[in-house]
């Protein structure tokens, strides 16, 4: 069964590949050092959707988005949106075990 | 685990590709580049520091060294061009702490970052001014600098500014996304495409709540992708079949259908002016075409897909970006 993008099989203390989240630390907030070096996450994309539950207030753009079939698209290598599963570990007792979660990635 | 993978030897320098290892694009790059005399390496720093290690040092020369892999290696003195094509996020040893794991990113980021941009070659595109040029307010102004003719636009948080420039724009406006950014709410992605709005139906709050750019419509015959590749040109139009499409041709892939088509030399020249005035060798431009045949600047991705462009139409996009490596030019 496809799970949720972003999702575990297991819960999660912890990714190895943490998605946009992943710069708290860093330097100037307009020009943010993950800026200097565009990475993608392992198997292509630009980003990690995280799983979030919308508060009451949220941005005009984002009311705007559209839920896209994960199936749908045409571009990215050849396709434009791409599901992919991608290893990962987790623990939530502190013993580290293998997963695998799905991602899906656009790059129009 | 990527490799450092050697395509070929030769005395003409190496192609440095730096690029997750499962990208087609990447893929067809290289398959012309073996058709070149040039050596090419293939690395991912998505293998650092596990399976990855770089060795560089200032030297009087800039910087000398090696990024190698267990079986292979690539001298920095020798490379001629850099494809830097979405490598993926750095590995790190599970035993690390989630602190020390962006601690550790922030450091190799910074390290690959200023060596790569060191590199006195060729950068497609150049790191630090592909990510300068993601910003649309930037692209919009260059576009205008440069002669290119531009939407009506309008970024604020302020819904009054909204409203006003609704009133002052003849004919409807849209809303789209400053950034790519993908939600997901657990029903799948959730993704922002351009959307009309109508200003006195908007929650102020809403807007209020972070920019939003907002946009004159564009009456649109159809759209077209212009893949720049250095001074060379691909232009492909973008036929909409659907409201969907029609409005942003992202919306529904199946609606659209492709047609190359001769780009105007002014286009042509305001594209390349683009190019040289943010640093990049690189970029896929949108525009509208109007019904009158005016080409109307949207915006433009330095790091854009191009394949299934080229599988559409077989433009040899591929086959330039490897000439362009395979030329070297110093940036």
């Amino acid at each position: 069964m496809r799970r949720p993008q972003g999702s575990s099989s297991q819960p999660s203390t912890f990714s190895r590949t943490p998605g946009f989240r992943s710069d708290p630390v860093m330097s100037d907030i307009l020009f943010p050092a993950s800026s200097l070096l565009p990475l993608a996450e392992r198997g292509d994309g630009a980003y990690t959707p995280e799983i979030h539950v919308p508060g009451p207030l949220r941005p005009l753009s984002a009311s705007l988005g559209v839920v896209v079939p994960i199936e749908a698209g045409k571009h990215a290598t050849k396709r434009s949106r791409v599901t992919k599963a991608v290893p990962t570990e987790v623990s939530d007792d502190g013993n580290v075990v293998p997963d695998t979660r799905h991602e899906v990635y656009t790059d129009d | 685990m990527t490799d450092l993978v050697d395509v070929g030897l030769s005395a003409a320098g190496t192609v440095l590709v730096v690029a997750g290892a499962d990208d087609a694009a990447t893929d067809a790059v290289i398959r012309e580049l073996d058709s070149r005399p040039v050596r090419v390496a293939r690395m991912d720093v998505g293998d650092f520091p596990l399976g990855l290690t770089l060795s560089a040092s200032m030297t009087a020369d800039g910087w000398a060294g090696s990024a190698a892999t267990a079986g292979s290696a690539v001298d920095l003195a020798e490379v001629r061009s850099v494809y830097y094509q979405r490598p993926t996020r750095f590995s790190f040893p599970a035993t690390m702490s989630d602190g020390d794991k962006l601690f550790a990113a922030a450091e190799a980021r910074l390290a690959f970052g200023g060596v790569l941009m060191s590199l006195p070659v060729l950068l497609v595109n150049h790191l630090g001014r592909s990510a300068a040029a993601e910003y649309k307010p930037l692209q919009l102004r260059t576009a205008s600098d440069v002669g290119m003719r531009v939407p009506r636009t309008l970024v604020t948080n302020d819904h009054d500014a909204v409203t006003d420039f609704a009133r002052a724009t003849s004919g409807p406006v849209i809303c789209k996304t400053l950034s790519s950014l993908v939600l997901n709410e657990g029903a799948g992605p959730r993704i922002t495409y351009t959307t009309p709005i109508d200003a006195t139906d908007i929650d102020p709050a809403a807007v209020a709540a972070t920019a939003h750019l907002v946009q004159q419509w564009v009456p649109k015959a159809y759209d077209v992708r212009v893949t720049m590749v250095g001074c060379h040109c691909f232009g492909v139009a973008i036929h909409a079949n659907s409201e969907r499409a029609h409005v942003d041709w992202r919306a529904d892939y199946d609606a659209v259908a492709y047609e190359v088509v001769e780009v105007p030399a002014d286009v042509i020249a305001g594209t390349s002016n683009y190019l040289g005035c943010l640093g990049l060798a690189y970029g896929a431009f949108d525009f509208t075409v109007d019904p009158d045949g005016s080409w109307w600047f949207l915006e433009c991705n330095p790091e854009g897909r191009w394949l299934w462009l080229q599988e559409e139409t077989g433009l040899p996009i591929a086959a330039a970006l490897a000439d362009l490596l395979a030329a070297g030019l110093t940036r």
